[in-house]
């Protein structure tokens, strides 16, 4: 079961009280196998659970299902080492060092994020929170 | 002797103001859960040191804090807020169907339950009423709430499709009722089990039909008297209105008032038909007509209105107050609270003859509730 370290941002340290913020994570996987950023959160989730939702969210899919699944929050950017693996999303495969715990994942805030006016079309252009 | 603390949420933390029952000096304490919007802070209904906080960020979306020593320490909860499928669509901003999707708590509302323990409400983005029976550990959905037949009428008010306000009827356990921006009042008698839409009597200015529309209406606040439940009130979009049975019919009171348009609406402790308003200048301009922040007040249930200035900014004033920054405390007589969007946080002493500046420069004010403590 590979060892992965992740990097979390100060706010995640905190909400999630893990004392650093450098966490180390069992990730569940058969030797070999390929593991994605996906099931690096799951393993972040069952260790700290209000990172579960602090990370991703559901994709809002009508239907009777509900949801077909979970994505990574827009407004956060994940990285192996210096490689940037947030376009893949949760379905990024990891590379081998950081498997190998030569390179920790990191996550961070995207600067974007400082606003939820910002994304264009979006309805918080029209009014502030709460308004 | 008693004490009154104002529990301040704001974009850039929580705030606690302090004071003794004179009400005459205040400590800030703060900011607390800094750098995250503090939606709401409220306090529990049992232990008056455990507040519960909805908190936001844009980067790490909606958590739940706890804390059981008045905000000093804080735990952040698991926050799974999952719709019960079926999930459908609302008409979304550009009149397209939009997907539910949970994005932020707006309210929480703590209940007492006859048979002992708290049961903790609350209201979310995109509209929907969850439950929480272990202390905002885990939620469960109402979804009858959010499968009513009107639900792909509900669309967003400008700032989203939220259920905003949860009103408990005090005499009856199994009543309550909930607002949505923009669907309307809805009222459940069976705990949750099944809804009615409450809306006769209200105008929208945008639905073709009012008469017969079931949903799309934007109310702004709801409150009731808990010495008095079969009245309601309601701040709206259109108007602000009255209600004497039970939500069933609504009239409008907005006669008086400088403007139909605004968002808080409280009810007097001890006087069930005192009321209070904040008008705005219309849903455009969202600031005091002319410049000038006055309370309103009613004291024979919205038949007559009277502006209340003294202490409050007289000219050059253009901030808000939100639909959940006005509170009132128990004591007698009558505490008055609101904050602006302004950072400022005002009170009154006297049930609004006159205000005080009880805090300034503050973040952007989101929430304001009182808590009115023995010794």
């Amino acid at each position: 079961m590979p060892r992965v370290t992740v990097v979390l941002p100060w706010h995640l340290v905190r909400l999630s009280g893990s004392g650093g913020k450098a966490v180390a994570v069992d990730v569940p996987a058969p030797p070999g196998e390929e593991v994605t950023l996906g099931d690096v959160v799951d393993a972040l989730a069952r260790q700290h659970p209000v990172l579960g939702t602090a990370l991703r969210e559901p994709i809002p899919t009508a239907g009777p299902a509900g949801s077909s699944g979970w994505r990574l929050r827009p407004y956060i950017r994940a990285f192996a080492g210096t490689h940037d693996l947030t376009a893949s999303g949760l379905e990024a495969r990891l590379p081998r060092e950081c498997l190998d715990g030569n390179e920790p994942v990191r996550l961070v805030g995207a600067i974007a994020g400082g606003s939820p006016g910002s994304e264009p079309g979006s309805r918080k252009e029209m009014a502030a929170p709460g308004e | 002797m008693a004490r009154v603390r104002v529990l301040v949420g704001t974009r850039k933390g929580g705030f606690v103001l302090t004071s003794d029952a004179s009400r005459r000096a205040w400590t800030i304490e703060g900011p607390l859960l800094e750098g995250c919007e503090v939606f709401h802070l409220q306090a529990s209904s049992l232990d008056p040191d455990r507040l519960y906080a909805s908190v936001w960020t844009p980067w790490f979306g909606n958590v739940i804090q706890r804390s059981d020593d008045g905000g000093r320490t804080w735990t952040a909860l698991e926050s799974k807020f999952q719709y019960v499928p079926p999930v459908e669509s609302y008409k979304g901003l550009s009149g397209q169907p939009e997907t539910w999707q949970f994005r932020r708590t707006w309210t929480l509302k703590p209940v007492a339950n006859p048979g002992g323990g708290e049961t903790l409400l609350a209201g979310v983005e995109d509209a929907a009423l969850f439950q929480s029976l272990d202390d905002g550990a885990t939620w469960t959905e109402f979804s009858a709430l959010r499968h009513h037949p009107s639900h792909s009428d509900w669309e967003p008010g400008a700032a989203g499709c939220c259920l905003h306000t949860v009103v408990p009827d005090p005499e009856v356990p199994q009543r309550l009722y909930v607002a949505i921006s923009a669907a309307g009042v809805f009222r459940s008698d069976d705990g949750g089990a099944s809804w009615r839409s409450m809306n006769k009597g209200l105008r929208a200015d945008w639905i073709a039909d009012p008469a017969n529309a079931e949903a799309g209406y934007c109310v702004h606040r709801l409150a009731l008297h808990p010495a008095r439940p079969h009245v309601l009130f309601q701040q709206n979009h259109c108007g602000v209105y009255r209600s004497d049975d039970r939500g069933e019919t609504w009239q409008e009171i907005t006669e008086g008032l400088p403007s139909e348009f605004g968002f808080p609406i409280v009810i007097h402790a001890h006087e069930p038909d005192t009321v209070y308003v904040v008008p705005m200048t219309s849903a455009e301009r969202r600031y005091p007509p002319e410049g000038c922040l006055r309370v309103y007040r009613s004291r024979d249930g919205g038949g007559t209105w009277e502006p209340l200035g003294n202490g409050l900014p007289d000219r050059h004033c253009y901030v808000n107050v939100l639909r959940g920054a006005m509170a009132v405390d128990q004591l007698d007589p009558c505490g008055v609270y609101f904050g602006t969007t302004g950072g400022q946080v005002f009170g009154s002493r006297d049930s609004g003859d006159s205000w005080a500046l009880l805090a300034d420069n503050l973040p952007r004010v989101l929430s304001v509730e009182v808590q009115t403590l023995e010794g």
